[in-house]
């Protein structure tokens, strides 16, 4: 009986739901460690599999090869232009749009932070198609080129790099940031650049880190219309050189994780005293998951 | 919130069990959160556990709850040893500081959560609590969810949830600590009123002195895992045994003084103010330090007068003065509003000792 | 003493109504400038409209029509029959199977990590997650292709050893395989999402529940499980979209073999069109819209449910 009681105190100083769920270290550990088996085995075997040469040596010429691969470097390039062009429209877009509801329609918050999660609801691989069937007409320079992948990643990373931007906003009372600047005599211009840009500042590197990281790992947008961007190639060095090709998903892992990594790090100090907008970081990071990149 | 319902409710409970901590030792790694604490409580009596935080106090009502652990003592409630018994089996009403009551029931579906447990029939069930929303007054709320009920709602439910198994002892952990001042005070009434009414024994836990004094029977005053004090809120206020006490309920003046004789001590810059030797005798001439309430000191206006007027508050009946001399030291003064506007800025003041001082202790 | 209160509330609140309004002249100026309001945010609403609503809408449309533009319904016969029909069973299966699977680990996984009191822990999980949950896509596939492909590491570890999964009816490159790979992003996305609903779980109820005679058991039936189901199924559903919608993982793991909706539209958009299908993506399209969409409403039903007892 007495055992029932037993742990509520014993580590007084557990968080909260640790006292609730009261769940043994077997259990606890078994579960994470069975989990986190399953995560690092894919990831070792690839590494294993990427330096395996014929006869069981070792060789580390699928990194060689690929790095001598004139179209790993094209196609990287071309991702990371399109990742460029991507981040600039997306900042373009969200900086007036989000200031602007903030200040002047503060009612519309919420819709518009729904709004922003629209392209979750549509498939890629339909807006696609319907980019096919809409723009067939539109000229070369837009359809014939990668122009028409950024224009439409904007749309696709919208619904993190918008609440990522948005939370920011939120966390900077940027009404009264502005009054003041106003009051004490700022134009428009100056307000711009001295008040909300410093203020704004990780908002706007954390919702572009989160576009470009989209960019570099999209797949169904870029292949269905043709584009070899960085993923295609992988999957086309993948009909040819499976060493290659598990090379080259290491290499890429790493693109996207270093910023993913960045973000998650500096927000996660930044917000070390501030539950809120950890919270809203979390919704970020809850939303970005359920992107189309899978 | 008729006559008739109240004696019903009240005439559920037993007249109030008198509960014995007897020892309670308490220890988080090395840091002792209770050290060997007695504390008794007699039927339907109202104790308040009084401290700062950290002091031991909410250890020890959980370790009454059964929701702590304890390292050594032992528990009694009424002749019955419960040390052993899980929470669950103590039968105890206990409120919490805020957000207790269940975000998924309503308020009527939370107070009838421990009669569920305890398999009790749904009409009877329902019948129980109409009887005790009526009590606390939220009838007409009884369908609502937390959330939609404002913070002092809250406690009231939590209250009366608490109440609806027919505990044999009350808890209340710090239960209006997180409501605004006149729910606070309002809320507060109210728990006393309840008590009363159904004589049933209380453990408050709070650090909120005022709130203290307001309802207690008892106040045990508790300062690193012990007891400093135990008495009625009067004897508490005006007959401290310790500094801490004296400090922690309300406020003192603290001056250096001589002992002049058995029943005087002589201080600084006031002059002869009388105290209570009886516990504490002195010798004469022994340098001591005189803790002295504000309102226990008097002043004049005087020509020889030393003390100056620093700054008034008016606090409604009464006014608290600051005041200081050129010698630097400082003192506050309480009066009545009346006795207060005839102080001025530049007066020359000097001061007296209008009753005892609180407590006298060698410098 | 409670008749009082709601007499003060509404006395108060029709208080409030005659002075917030404010003087009738007012009203035609504040139309005006609600007007003027909307204006900052038309670049946006009209980008989103051109590159997300228009063609959206272009695909739903399409999908009515005959080559020849003329109103039709047989987009959408086709669409339900033979191995487009087979795509759509093998794509509700297999994200449902993917999501259920994930939500049973991902929150076995989140109650572990909320019961663990090392601070270590619940910082890597949670920071794991969020990265693991970004792994997606190709490079996906490519490292289980290394694991437990046919020539992966481990299937050779397991031929070695006696074991040839691969004689024993498992393949990497099929529905039950996606299944597992699947829960490569699945699982960290459902430990992500439901790490917040479990630390919201109050120690305060736990002590109310034992003070008032609860067992743990009386606790998590009454209590625990009624909070935690909403955010539970309300993950599934998010968990199964991401699985439906999913493509490049598959494509580039199966390159194609295996029937999903998302991989039929994209041979037909490829240009693997037979003749007379002109259209028939359009429907798949509209399809994968309609069933998202369901999911969509009953995500939003769901919360609506849970937001009954929360703010």
């Amino acid at each position: 009986m007495v055992a029932v009681t037993t742990n509520v105190g014993r580590n007084g100083k557990e968080p909260g739901a640790a006292n609730v769920l009261k769940l043994g270290r077997a259990f606890r550990y078994g579960v994470l460690g069975l989990v986190g088996i399953f995560f690092i085995i894919p990831i070792l075997a690839s590494a294993r599999f990427s330096f395996l040469g014929n006869n069981n040596t070792i060789t580390i010429s699928a990194y060689t090869e690929l790095f001598s691969t004139p179209q790993f470097w094209s196609t990287l390039f071309l991702s990371v232009k399109i990742g460029l062009g991507t981040v600039l429209l997306t900042l373009a877009l969200l900086i007036p749009t989000v200031v602007w509801i903030h200040l002047r329609v503060p009612k519309l918050k919420r819709v518009f932070e729904s709004i922003s999660l629209l392209p979750l609801v549509i498939p890629s691989v339909v807006v696609t198609l319907g980019v096919i069937t809409s723009f067939k007409s539109l000229p070369n320079i837009i359809m014939g080129t990668p122009v028409i992948l950024a224009l439409e990643y904007v749309i696709l990373a919208l619904p993190y790099s918008y609440r990522t931007f948005d939370s920011a906003v939120q966390a900077i009372d940027l009404k009264t940031l502005v009054d003041a600047g106003q009051s004490l005599g700022a134009g428009w211009s100056k307000l711009l650049r001295l008040v909300l840009l410093p203020n704004l500042r990780s908002g706007l590197l954390g919702a572009a880190i989160l576009a470009f990281a989209f960019c570099l790992g999209e797949f169904a947008v870029a292949s269905l219309l043709s584009f070899t961007t960085f993923p295609v190639f992988l999957v086309q060095v993948g009909q040819v050189a499976a060493s290659q090709a598990v090379a080259l998903s290491l290499i890429a892992r790493l693109f996207t994780w270093m910023p993913l990594a960045v973000i998650i790090i500096s927000f996660g100090q930044r917000n070390a005293s501030s539950k809120k907008k950890t919270v809203s970081l979390a919704k970020t990071i809850e939303q970005e998951e359920t992107t189309g990149i899978a | 919130m008729t006559q008739a319902t109240n004696t019903d409710i009240s005439s559920n409970f037993r007249n109030g069990v008198k509960v014995d901590l007897i020892g309670l030792s308490r220890y988080y790694k090395d840091v002792a959160a209770l050290k060997s604490m007695n504390l008794s409580a007699s039927p339907g009596e109202l104790v308040v556990l009084l401290g700062p935080s950290g002091c031991g106090k909410t250890t020890a009502l959980r370790a009454l709850a059964g929701l702590e652990v304890l390292d050594g003592g032992t528990v009694m409630i009424g002749s019955k040893d419960v040390t052993r018994l899980p929470a669950s089996k103590r039968n105890i009403g206990m409120v919490f500081q805020s957000y207790s009551l269940f975000p998924n029931m309503t308020a009527k579906a939370n107070v009838e959560f421990g009669l569920k447990v305890r398999k009790v029939s749904s009409s009877e069930r329902s019948k129980r609590s109409a009887e005790l929303l009526d009590l606390i007054g939220l009838s007409s709320q009884a369908d609502r969810y937390p959330h939609q009920l404002s913070g002092g709602q809250q406690q009231r439910v939590a209250l009366a949830r608490a109440l609806a198994i027919k505990p044999e002892v009350l808890l209340l952990d710090e239960p209006l600590s997180a409501l605004d001042a006149k729910v606070r005070s309002q809320l507060r009434d109210e728990i006393r009123r309840i008590q009363l009414e159904l004589g049933i024994t209380t453990f408050f836990v709070t650090h909120d002195q005022e709130e203290a004094l307001a309802l207690a029977d008892r106040i045990a005053v508790m300062r690193a895992g012990e007891i400093e004090q135990i008495d009625t809120p009067l004897s508490v206020y005006s007959q401290p045994t310790t500094e801490f006490v004296a400090e922690f309920v309300g406020k003192v003046n603290r001056l250096a003084g001589v002992v002049v004789s058995q029943e005087k001590v002589d201080v600084e810059s006031i002059g002869p103010i009388s105290y209570d030797s009886k516990n504490t005798p002195f010798q004469t001439g022994t340098k001591v330090q005189v803790l002295i309430r504000p309102e226990a000191l008097g002043i004049m206006i005087s020509d020889t007068g030393q003390w100056r007027l620093v700054s008034k508050s008016f606090l409604g009946a009464s006014v608290k003065l600051n005041l200081t001399n050129p010698a630097g030291q400082r003192v506050i003064v309480e009066l009545s509003t009346g006795e207060a506007t005839l102080i001025e800025q530049d007066s020359p003041l000097s001061l007296f000792g209008k009753s005892d001082a609180l407590l006298v202790q060698r410098a | 003493m409670a008749s009082s209160t709601n007499v003060e509330e509404s006395a108060q609140s029709r208080a409030g109504g005659v002075s917030s309004p404010g003087p009738t002249e007012l009203r035609p100026k504040r139309s005006r400038r609600r007007w003027h309001n909307g204006i900052g945010t038309v670049p946006f609403l009209v980008y989103l409209g051109l590159f997300l609503v228009i063609p959206a809408i272009s695909v739903v449309v399409t999908a009515f029509q005959s080559g020849a533009g003329h109103f039709t319904l047989s987009n959408f016969n086709e669409a339900v029959h033979g191995v487009y029909l087979k795509s759509f069973i093998n794509s509700i299966q297999l994200s449902f199977a993917a999501a259920i699977v994930a939500t049973v680990l991902g929150v076995l996984a989140s109650l572990a990590v909320c019961a663990s009191s090392n601070r270590i822990v619940r910082a890597l999980v949670s920071s794991g997650s969020a990265v693991f949950a970004n792994t997606g896509g190709v490079p996906l596939a490519f490292s289980f292709i290394a694991t437990v492909g046919n020539f992966g590491v481990i299937t050779k570890l397991l031929t070695d050893a006696g074991f040839n999964p691969y004689d024993h009816g498992f393949s990497l490159y099929s529905v039950f395989g996606l299944t597992i790979v699947y829960q490569y992003f699945l699982i960290p996305l459902m430990v992500l999402i439901m790490i917040p609903p479990i630390e919201a779980l109050r120690k305060e109820w736990v002590d109310a529940s034992s003070s008032l005679g609860a067992t743990r058991a009386q606790f998590w039936r009454w209590v625990g499980i009624p909070l935690l189901a909403p955010p539970i199924l309300a993950a599934f559903i998010v968990l199964f979209t991401d699985a439906f919608a999913a493509y490049a993982t598959a494509e580039a793991l199966t390159s194609g073999t295996i029937s999903l909706v998302p991989i039929q539209l994209g041979a037909l958009i490829s240009g693997n069109v037979l003749a007379g299908q002109t259209n028939l993506g359009d429907a798949l399209g509209a399809g994968m819209i309609a069933i998202v969409l369901v999911a969509g409403f009953l995500y939003a039903y769901v919360q609506r449910k849970a937001s009954k007892w929360l703010r």
